[in-house]
């Protein structure tokens, strides 16, 4: 089917005050929505544009997490800390419907750009504010980085060897988590809309402790002498280790019988009683493990899924790019970037049917100031002024 | 102050979610004002209602532990209960008739099982267009790889978590939680949103098909995008953060106790030495800049747990953000139960369940300035609201309730015939 109907936010705009993952990241789902999401940057630009990469490669400043947080949107450059370059922000605050921002919670207020201000200037803004702690509270002006939040929400407690340091989960599963959240009650907040404009507050920490299995309700039906108390490590090693790396079983009760069949195992072993730990069940994880050992990761999750078993294979980024599922899906975009050529950028989990969004790859630096700038009436004179006196770039 | 309405105030729910991500997802929307109503068949129920290593109030199953399991009452707050046999007609044709008075049913069950039902998306349409069916899959409806099944421990895999966590040195060291389950739960209440608005433009509803795995993968994203550049996988880092040195957990006082410690540049560092006590160390010569924190990696190491094994660490923390460091200690639940910031911002809250008594419940990290958002209700129990929505919304009578009970179509206690009362299912 083609895309014959607009995208869920089309004429709906967005600025993305937002620096490194959470804020910007929040912004570019809602500009793969549709949305018109203008970036508005410090004369230095966002931090991420920078940042290490991983692997150390050089992309100047084109990070990969640029690229990632930042395609869809324009960017315009503006210094806020300067009256006239808040001023220039007020008035696009004047056309916007949602102001997205992940300072520390004293930042707005310092340039006198918070929630008041900005609804003062405009009553039907929205203004989302995502942060590490909330704007509340003893913790609020706490420094915070991804290690850090992941410490404190208590994953990372039971994660690593018993007798190592802790140690994180990969990629940024806190910021992430607060991206996604954080444009759910940004999306609730424009539902609201005609009753006005509203301030958006988001806790990474309490998206964090909200995302526990069973410890935090363990505490409370167990009470605060056993509940929760699983130890450190008690993670373990959850996998199998394949001929060649790491992969997974993890079959319930029905599936069980199915499971003994694929490794070979005597029917038997397949009638266990999923409570019972040790025993049989250990007998025909035994077994298991060996037949994994025997092949390679991939295999151990091609051929467990062909026995309709829930399998598992610890995928690399390569895997993911070549993945047939995810070319069906079209899940990951290849986007032309300029001076970098096609780069492959994950998109969102899910779409409408009906409709595509455009592709834009991430911005320059101040790319769209002019253009941004003019559709607020501005003549070029006043702009050359602002860009001479350093406000604008 | 006033309240304005509630954000889906008016919004009809069929949420046929179980486990966790759909649930979760659930719970957002009801908490939000819309009425959430789960659907379980008696001989199909969530399968967490009637898991054998459940958690149960002090340990107890109790007579109708079905009501009593922990993590279904924390997740199925603020709905309503409705049981229904959807394998048989009368089940079938209850359910389409409340298809066409509602506005989004949300499912998790594997790609098979509602096609197989009778009740497919295509069906669903016929009986009211404007429905939003969301379908929270494992790897998509569609596709080679869709009718793949797993638990959120296979997406941390599958999506490309795993291969970036752990210790550097250890490719078999592993991050304890199934991230991906909330992972997809938050983008499944990002796509209802997001179909309600879309349906507003187009005026039809629409099938939205969801991938667990993609949601997982957007953890990692900037990486894949770095892949494709380089054509080299990036490293897995452990607790380093890029350009930040030292990044790490160090022990405290106690047994197996730790604090986190980010140093981004050299104030940090000097905010660092500060915390310390040892204003002397800020200019020394091996450590005052990244260059030299990194070579001297091992005596930075000592220096720096040497001080903080001197703390708890909350103190640690204290002392360390006093002087503006980044930093988190490594707090266990019971500690996040009784911290102090989360009880100053009223975080936790106290509900009365119907059958597992009061207990505390994580509240949700967004806030809305306009309206409260919070706990409407307790979980229900099982087929608690039967009565109240065939009668209230499809108008049925007592004879036809009670016909219904008898024939099984509808009830308050699970089957556990076959199943022999595990979970099954995977998503």
């Amino acid at each position: 089917m083609g895309a014959t109907v607009p995208p869920p936010l089309h004429g709906v705009r967005v600025l993305d005050l937002g620096r490194e993952i959470a804020g910007p990241l929040c912004a570019r789902f809602l500009s793969r929505m549709g949305a018109d999401v203008i970036k508005v940057e410090p004369p230095l630009g966002d931090p991420i544009r920078r940042a290490n990469s991983t692997s150390g490669a050089r992309t100047g400043e084109s990070s990969p997490g640029h690229l990632y947080a930042n395609e869809g949107k324009r960017s315009v450059v503006m210094d806020l800390a300067t009256p006239s370059g808040r001023q220039v922000f007020l008035r696009l605050v004047r056309t916007a419907d949602i102001v997205i921002e992940n300072f520390e919670p004293q930042v707005l207020a310092d340039l006198d750009l918070d929630y008041p201000v900005l609804r003062a200037a405009n009553p039907g803004v929205i203004l989302t504010s995502i942060s590490a702690y909330g704007d509340t509270g003893p913790y609020r002006d706490f420094q915070a980085r991804e290690l850090t939040l992941f410490a404190m929400g208590g994953h990372m407690y039971r994660s690593g060897a018993p007798d190592r340091p802790p140690v994180r989960m990969g990629g940024h599963p806190t910021e992430v988590l607060a991206a996604l959240g954080a444009g759910y009650a940004t999306l609730a907040a424009l539902r609201m809309r005609a009753a006005g404009g509203q301030h958006v507050t988001y806790s990474a920490f309490e998206s964090q402790v909200t995302s526990h299995a069973q410890a935090m309700v363990e505490v409370s039906y167990y009470g605060m002498e056993t509940g929760g108390d699983a130890p450190r490590g008690a993670a373990g090693i959850r996998g199998l280790l394949a001929r060649d790396g790491l992969a997974m079983i993890s079959a319930q009760e029905q599936q069980m019988p199915r499971l003994a069949a694929l490794v070979g195992a005597p029917p038997e072993l397949g009638q266990v009683d999923p409570m019972d730990r040790g025993g049989r069940r250990g007998e025909l994880m035994e077994r298991v493990a060996e037949w994994a050992s025997q092949r390679t990761a991939r295999e151990v999750y091609e051929l467990g899924q062909g026995a309709r078993v829930p399998a598992s294979f610890v995928a690399s980024p390569q895997d993911l790019l070549e993945s047939p599922q995810y070319r069906h899906r079209n899940f990951i975009r290849e986007v032309e970037q300029p001076e970098l050529g096609t780069v492959a950028v994950p998109g969102l989990p899910f779409k409408w049917p009906e409709s595509e969004v455009p592709e834009r790859p991430a911005p320059r630096l101040g790319e769209h100031t002019v253009e941004v700038l003019e559709s607020l009436d501005m003549t070029r004179d006043q702009i050359l002024r602002l860009a001479a006196a350093g406000v604008v770039a | 102050m006033s309240q304005a309405p509630l954000p889906l105030h008016g919004v009809r729910v069929l949420d046929m979610g179980q486990f966790w991500a759909a649930p979760n997802a659930g719970r957002a929307l009801a908490d939000a004002g819309a009425e959430v109503i789960k659907v379980e068949a008696c001989a199909r129920p969530d399968p967490l209602r009637i898991q054998a290593r459940g958690i149960y109030p002090d340990h107890v199953p109790g007579e109708d532990h079905w009501n009593r399991s922990g993590m279904v009452n924390e997740r199925n707050r603020s709905k309503l209960s409705l049981t229904l046999d959807l394998s048989s007609e009368r089940g079938k044709d209850i359910f389409l008739r409340l298809v066409g008075l509602s506005d989004v049913v949300m499912q998790n069950y594997s790609s098979r099982v509602m096609p197989g039902l009778g009740l497919g998306y295509d069906t669903l349409s016929k009986v009211n267009p404007q429905i939003i069916m969301v379908s929270v899959m494992s790897q998509g409806l569609e596709g080679p790889e869709s009718e793949y099944v797993s638990y959120g421990q296979n997406l941390e895999q599958l999506g490309g978590i795993s291969y970036f966590s752990g210790y550097p040195d250890d490719e078999t060291s592993s991050v304890g939680f199934a991230l991906p389950d909330p992972l997809a739960g938050a983008t499944t209440a990002l796509a209802v949103i997001s179909a309600l608005r879309h349906r507003e433009l187009t005026g039809r509803g629409m099938h939205i098909d969801l991938s667990q795995r993609e949601a997982a993968s957007l953890v990692i994203g900037d990486s894949l995008v770095e892949y494709s550049i380089t054509g080299e996988a990036p490293a897995r880092l452990g607790n380093q953060e890029p350009g930040a040195h030292p990044s790490e957990c160090y022990p405290c006082n106690g047994d197996d106790r730790w604090v986190a410690i980010v140093v981004r540049n050299d104030d940090d560092w000097a905010r660092l030495c500060q915390a310390m006590g040892r204003p002397d160390l800020v200019g020394h010569p091996d450590f005052a800049t990244v260059i030299g924190r990194k070579r001297n990696r091992a005596a930075l190491d000592q220096l720096v747990s040497g001080w903080t094994c001197q703390h708890d660490p909350y103190q640690a923390l204290a002392l360390l953000q006093l002087a503006g460091v980044p930093s988190g200690a490594v707090l266990t639940p019971r500690e996040l139960f009784r911290d102090p910031h989360l009880r100053e911002r009223g975080f936790w809250e106290r509900v009365e369940d119907p059958s597992a008594g009061v207990q505390e419940y994580y509240g949700r990290p967004h806030r809305l300035s306009m309206t409260e958002l919070g706990t409407r209700s307790p979980t229900p129990t099982l087929g608690q609201h039967n009565r109240q929505i065939l009668q209230g919304l499809l108008g049925m009578s007592d004879t036809d309730i009670e016909e219904l009970e008898s024939e099984g179509v509808i009830g308050n206690r699970p089957l556990l015939g076959s199943s022999g009362g595990m979970a099954r299912g995977a998503q």
